[in-house]
């Protein structure tokens, strides 16, 4: 297997800025709502547009489009972090399970996910295409299958780091 | 695909469904049923049929979603009715298989099948499925780990008496306390009603009655809690015999079959080789007769709440030499010939808790006596009864002064150290060691003396405490694993 590289699915971002829209809104609403004084609640909505601003529009995205899948031959890297980049590797020999969790219309909104399983961590892989998340699943299945179980060879540096 | 037994979905839904049982049996006060009458009782309850409808949809929903497939090569299970979700287990990936055979399913002729692997950490297994008889005959037929054919050594089976024994020293009053606030908490308004049902808190009252007339003497609180503590401790004693009664464990070359249950039956197969360590465990009766529990450390393997990894119930150390060796090739018999003792400089951090417990207690006697001049016989009486354990444990940890070392060679690991009320000797191949902390202080590291904290592989990182061995033995040991690890 040569050196392949994953994104996540850029339906994911969009779905989640319309989802942190919508609790903006609905909390903005809420504050007009409700009984308070013209100025706390222009405060507030305001203070809630912007946090959406903030999260919505600039962290989120820029945190998803940070995050990069490499699959070697030997290992799984996952880089993430917008401020602090974070590196988390999983040797392939020490993989134990891997499963796929898919929702509806995942096609459309990237929410996709890949959990890795080693003895002794765990890797999850967050909103990959449909597409993608099949392929590393049935990349995974197959390696597990193919390799002869590491019982007796439990010594090796088998956790996630 | 296959599907788990329909009877999943009145698991998926019986604790909610409890709950509408009640304004649905209202219907019964129309009987003789008329059609007036059941519009009548349609108009009153529709909506609770309304809910109760939905949560049963829900649970078929649920049922349905959740398929298995199984081939000689792997197990896959999908669960999940909005986020779809798919695990494979690669058959030798498998470490430990438990099949439940339990009484209240048997006339329905279903069982229950786990299996677990090394990532197995909280008491829920990868893979859970309720399955009718005949599917599971058929799955034991393709999966190699549910038949193990390999039996070169005799079966171990404990005799009445040394089930009893067990049932007996594994017994507390805390474990029934635990049972009865795990039933309340997990059946909440059926537990209710059954001890509604039962007159459990009548009969309580009957017992505790007679025991305050012949007690007369001591106050009617301290019986009171007696009989309590001792009720809790019999439940705990019939939950073990139950549970641990007609026990066989078979040691074979791949796999390892513990068979275990008098009402539930379960029978597990390990992987000899996904055993981490091998755990005697004692307490300070078993030790004064030199008898031991054999249990092991392997992931899925008595990792539920209620249940303990046994291998071999009660043995005397010579005994177990048979399933040892097939477990572990690298841990023998013998003592291993280096060893870390506990120097008797150290003796206050093993006695410094019951120590400072006993004081405390005595100290909180003597104020209240003061204070409560009036309650002087109850408190005195409530004294006595926390006395009692925090003097085991200062028992416990004065025979553990000269019994808790460290013994290894190129092989293996043993510790022998106390923690609780357990006495723990664990035997491990040295490979396995994955961490060692040396705790010392300037005033400890003067006279040589540390505590050692030895991290063993396993799915929960758990470290093992020696307290008070030699600091310069300890370093030795450091270097020495450096070196043969």
């Amino acid at each position: 297997m040569e050196q392949k590289q994953y994104k996540t699915a850029p339906q994911a971002k969009y779905l989640l800025q319309g989802l942190t829209f919508l609790i903006s809104l609905i909390l903005c609403l809420l504050f007009f709502f409700l009984d308070m004084s013209k100025c706390a609640t222009l405060l507030l909505s305001g203070g809630c547009l912007l946090v959406w601003i903030i999260i919505g529009l600039f962290y989120l995205p820029m945190s998803l489009d940070r995050i990069r899948i490499t699959v070697t031959d030997s290992r799984i890297t996952m880089d993430s972090g917008l401020f602090l980049i974070r590196s988390r590797s999983l040797l392939l020999r020490s993989l134990q399970l891997s499963s796929i969790i898919r929702t509806p219309f995942s096609q459309y909104t990237g929410l996709n996910f890949v959990p890795l399983h080693a003895y002794g961590g765990s890797l999850i892989l967050p909103f990959l295409k449909r597409k993608d998340a099949q392929e590393l699943y049935d990349t995974f299945t197959a390696y597990l299958l193919t390799r002869p179980s590491p019982d007796g060879a439990q010594t090796e540096d088998s956790h996630a780091s | 695909m296959h599907h788990e037994h329909p009877v999943k979905i009145l698991r998926y839904s019986i604790k909610n469904l409890w709950l509408l049982i009640f304004p649905l049996l209202r219907s019964v006060q129309l009987f003789p049923f008329s059609p007036q009458a059941l519009i009548d009782w349609f108009v009153g309850a529709w909506f609770d049929i309304l809910i109760f409808l939905l949560i049963l949809g829900f649970a078929i929903l649920r049922w349905y979603c959740c398929r298995f497939e199984y081939s000689k090569e792997q197990i896959c299970y999908e669960s999940g009715v909005l986020a779809c979700h798919r695990i494979c287990i690669p058959c030798d990936r498998i470490t430990t298989a438990t099949e439940t055979d339990s009484y209240l399913l048997r006339p329905l002729k279903i069982m229950h099948l786990k299996a677990d692997t090394r990532i197995s950490e909280l008491p829920v297994s990868e893979i859970s499925l309720l399955l009718r008889k005949k599917d599971l005959e058929q799955m034991r037929q393709v999966i190699p780990i549910l038949h193990p054919t390999d039996r070169p050594h005799k079966p171990h089976r404990p005799g009445v008496l040394l089930t009893l024994l067990f049932s007996l020293l594994f017994s507390s009053s805390l474990t029934g306390t635990v049972y009865i606030i795990a039933f309340f908490f997990q059946a909440g308004a059926i537990a209710r009603d059954l001890f509604e049902e039962l007159h459990v808190r009548q009969t309580f009252d009957e017992i505790n009655d007679a025991a305050i007339r012949t007690f007369h003497a001591i106050p009617s609180v301290i019986v009171t809690i007696c009989v309590f503590l001792a009720a809790c401790w019999l439940l705990s004693f019939a939950a073990n015999l139950l549970h641990y009664g007609r026990f066989r464990s078979h040691a074979g070359t791949d796999f390892l079959s513990v068979h275990m249950g008098i009402l539930t039956r379960r029978r597990t197969h390990l992987r000899p080789m996904a055993v981490n360590y091998v755990i005697f465990k004692q307490n300070l009766v078993m030790k004064m007769f030199g008898v031991s529990s054999l249990h092991l450390s392997c992931p899925g393997y008595g990792n539920g709440r209620q249940s303990l990894p046994v291998l071999i119930p009660v043995v005397t150390k010579k005994s177990t030499s048979l399933p040892l060796s097939a477990l572990m090739p690298e841990i023998s018999d013998k003592e291993p010939p280096r060893k870390i003792c506990g120097k008797i400089l150290a003796a206050w951090n093993f006695v410094w808790q019951p120590v400072t417990l006993i004081g405390v207690i005595l100290g909180v006697l003597l104020l209240t006596a003061e204070i409560l001049p009036d309650m002087e016989h109850l408190i005195f009486s409530l004294a006595v009864i926390a006395l009692i354990p925090a003097v085991w444990l200062l028992l416990i940890r004065l025979v553990s002064i000269p019994a808790e070392y460290v013994g290894y060679n190129k092989k293996q690991i043993q510790l022998h150290y106390s923690k609780g009320f357990s006495f723990y000797t664990i035997a491990a191949p040295l490979h396995h060691v994955i961490g060692v902390k040396i705790c010392k202080t300037p005033l400890s590291a003067k006279d040589d003396v540390c505590n050692m904290y030895i991290a063993l592989s396993g799915p929960r990182r758990r470290t093992h405490r020696i307290l008070g061995i030699s600091l310069h033995q300890a370093e030795e040991l450091c270097t020495f694993l450096e070196e043969h690890r």
